[in-house]
């Protein structure tokens, strides 16, 4: 198993960072799809496996038709979602339905752009498959669940409630095993296809775990928090409580109490939701990867684990908001390096035997889309 | 000499290679022997980033490769326009003092735009759509209030009709202007889970001002009515709600613009960061809002003092059971942060400001920039 390596700095990532910000504000926005270039060819070029590095090809100039149009087409969504309250509501339906094709074309333009000891990669999954993996399924599944939910509940409430317990979890790893499946397996470099073949049943114990770490996380929580109202009930009451937590002075009031009761929550459902989220992209990966090769001869394997992920993640925020995002560059650069240097390749072969596929060139226009109105495959796992 | 690999177009494969560059010609070797050379024109040289491998791509599509990019800069000048504006932000980057200075500049600018770049746009572009627009924000908007939260008025038809009439007459003529739309008194009922219902006013962009049964019942007098409802026909002839909707547009594409590539780790940070900015916005109209109400109040002769009296009531209202005498001072500046509301030492200073100029019966009174 050869290790993939990352071999750039949070302080060289600042410095291209910063001046990037700069060059876009100086040109009010137009130097954006040069920036982006920039931070991409950084990365991809910085990630290295076995003594070869990754490679993205695009430029700023190639994106920057599709980068005006995609800003024009987000002002004109905000303005006309506010002028006009019915096409404020049609508007959202519409980028739904977008939304698959504005992925699918994104995912082709950026595998294209690609590029691994000069072969390039590249996705070939037929644009139906995206709108049945991304739309078909997250809206039929949640018809079908809807409607047993309804007729259950006329049998029982208490049936209905534990199947809704059950149902919310089995959803998300349908549509994990969906999407992700769609997604490896339209992926290829040069004439070798990754193909993996993904379970339902895995994905659903994973986040059946993961909601059952949650539960587990809130009651300790809950449990924790009852005690201290109790004890310090006996002791002078709630007030004396967060008085002395927040060593506020001698006179506390019942809007500082709330305040610091809302900070106080806040951060206990921050940390359970990065824990969560750890864990689920954790494992999640580690699954995924170890069923997923390449040309049939290479594989895969992911030694994240959930603990290593949340105490980069959890850093991270703080670093973020100690530095008021001045510290993003490094933040970024810890998390990508976390990620990527966790996949293990093994090719005993090796990569000799690759060549370029003759594709269509897709536009960038999906790719500039995505990144305007932030669309993006959330559940993926890599 | 350059060391590097050379790759056949397409191919993964690669053999060492060595670049030899004299003057304006290249001569390529693998293991010793000569593979191709010409003119240095004909290569096509990647853009230097930090020291990420250099591709050279060759007339036939073949790419020679090499982490000596200090070699390549000396050796290849740049040829194209594009490419010496990309050597030019190589050197930004590479420059500390320079990126240090970018950091402040950038922090700088971040500040100013949002301190007085933001406001002064979003007030030019509101001030130049036709009245229309404006009015268009908030069709349906009294239907849909009507529909959710507002109950029909229980105060009596009789003093429902006074302090119309005085509105009519007295107060919403104080302000002519060609493009302002019709102001139009509404009395609601605002249920609230506690004791007492909600004491509110609200203006709509079309010129519909809602007054809550509430405030009524707070209010000691007419002239305290007055003064909230010429606070409300600030906000319209201001057109407040515009510039809110255009200043939310503008930081949403700016954010989009600026820190694109941050979103994934850092919406949380961009989200409690623009509600934090929008509340910034909404103090600076409520004081403009005030100060339209004052200059109007010294026509009409309604004492300034009314706005601080009736205010302070519907604060209390609401927070009967806070003791505001007592109120810490760090929480009070962290709610004040979160607060939509400027505070009320602000508010308490400037209707001071206007009171005494009441006292003295001037009509003009201009506010000190502070």
């Amino acid at each position: 198993m050869t290790p993939i390596k990352f071999n750039g700095s949070g302080l060289e990532y600042f410095k291209i960072w910063i001046v990037n910000i700069l060059l876009t504000i100086v040109t009010l926005g137009l130097y954006r799809p040069w920036a982006k270039v920039r931070t991409l060819r950084y990365f991809y070029g910085n990630t290295e496996l076995d003594n070869s590095n990754f490679e993205y090809h695009a430029t700023g100039k190639q994106l920057f038709f599709s980068f005006i149009i995609a800003v024009a087409l987000l002002v004109a969504y905000l303005v006309i979602g506010q002028l006009s309250p019915i096409l404020g509501l049609i508007l959202p339906i519409a980028l739904l339905i977008a939304l698959p094709w504005i992925i699918w074309r994104s995912m082709k333009f950026n595998l294209n752009m690609s590029s691994y000891r000069n072969v390039r990669f590249g996705f070939n999954g037929e644009l139906s498959g995206s709108y049945i993996a991304l739309l078909a399924y997250p809206i039929g599944l949640l018809a079908v669940g809807i409607a047993a939910l309804y007729f259950v509940s006329q049998i029982s409430i208490w049936l209905a409630l534990v199947l809704s317990l059950i149902a919310y979890p089995a959803y998300f790893a349908m549509i994990s095993k969906v999407t992700n499946s769609y997604v490896v397996n339209g992926s290829h470099f040069g004439q070798g296809q990754f193909s993996t073949n993904l379970e339902f049943k895995p994905f659903f114990m994973i986040i059946l775990k993961a909601a059952g770490l949650a539960f587990l996380f809130l009651l300790i929580v809950l449990i924790i928090a009852f005690s201290i109202i109790l004890s310090s009930a006996n002791s002078g009451g709630l007030r004396s409580f967060f008085q002395a937590l927040a060593s506020f002075g001698q006179s506390i009031n019942t809007a500082s109490l709330i305040f610091g009761m809302i900070i106080f929550m806040y951060g206990i459902f921050i940390l359970t939701g990065l824990y969560i989220f750890s864990y689920v992209k954790a494992h999640q990966r580690m699954y995924l990867l170890s069923k997923t090769t390449l040309n049939k001869s290479i594989t895969f394997e992911s030694t994240l684990t959930t603990n290593k992920y949340f105490s980069v993640m959890l850093t991270n925020l703080l670093l973020l908001v100690c530095t008021l995002g001045l510290g993003y560059p490094w933040a970024a650069v810890r998390l990508y390096r976390c990620s990527i240097e966790s996949i293990n390749v093994q090719a005993e072969e090796g990569f000799n035997n690759f060549i370029s596929k003759q594709t269509g060139e897709e536009g960038p226009l999906g790719e500039e889309l995505g990144d305007a109105f932030n669309a993006d495959i959330g559940s993926l796992a890599f | 000499m350059i060391e590097g690999r050379l790759y056949q177009a397409g191919a993964s494969n690669f053999v060492p290679a060595r670049l030899l560059i004299s003057g304006s010609d290249f001569q390529l070797y693998t293991e010793g022997h000569f593979v191709i050379g010409g003119s240095c024109e004909e290569l096509h040289t990647s853009h230097r980033l930090g020291n990420i491998a250099r591709k050279i791509t060759l007339q036939y599509g073949s790419v020679f490769e090499t982490k000596d990019n200090n070699a390549i800069d000396k050796l290849l000048k740049p040829k194209s326009h594009a490419s010496r504006v990309m050597a030019f932000v190589d050197t930004l980057e590479k420059n500390l003092s320079l990126v240090i200075l970018s950091t402040f500049i950038v922090a700088g600018a971040v500040f100013i735009s949002f301190k007085w770049g933001l406001p002064t746009i979003s007030h030019a572009i509101a001030e130049a759509l036709p009245n229309s627009v404006n009015q268009s924000l908030s069709s349906h908007a009294l239907q849909f209030l009507d529909k959710s939260i507002l109950e029909p008025s229980k105060l009596s038809k009789l003093k429902q009709q006074d302090i119309r009439q005085n509105f009519d007459h007295n107060i919403a003529p104080l302000y002519q202007a060609n493009d302002t739309p019709k102001f139009t008194l509404h009395f609601r009922h605002w249920p609230s889970g506690r004791k007492n219902s909600i004491a509110n006013a609200l203006a709509l962009p079309d010129g519909n001002i809602i007054v809550t049964d509430r405030l009524v019942e707070l209010a000691q007098n007419n002239n305290e009515i007055n003064i909230v409802l010429l606070h409300e026909m600030g906000h319209i002839v201001e057109r407040h709600t515009l510039k809110k909707v255009i200043e939310g547009g503008i930081i949403t594409v700016a954010s989009v613009l600026i820190f694109g590539d941050m979103s994934s780790i850092s919406d949380l940070g961009v989200g409690v960061g623009s509600l934090l900015i929008s509340n910034a916005y909404s103090r600076e109209y409520e004081s403009q809002a005030d100060q339209f109400a004052y200059q109007l109040a010294l026509k009409a002769n309604i004492p300034p003092s009314s706005l601080g009296d009736i205010l302070t009531r519907m604060e209390n209202d609401t927070h009967d059971d806070v003791n505001q005498t007592n109120k810490n001072t760090i929480t009070k500046k962290a709610l004040d942060i979160l607060s939509t509301h400027p505070n009320r030492e602000q508010r308490t200073i400037m209707g001071k400001h206007y009171q005494d100029c009441f006292d003295k019966s001037i009509t003009q009174c201009p506010l000190a920039q502070n």
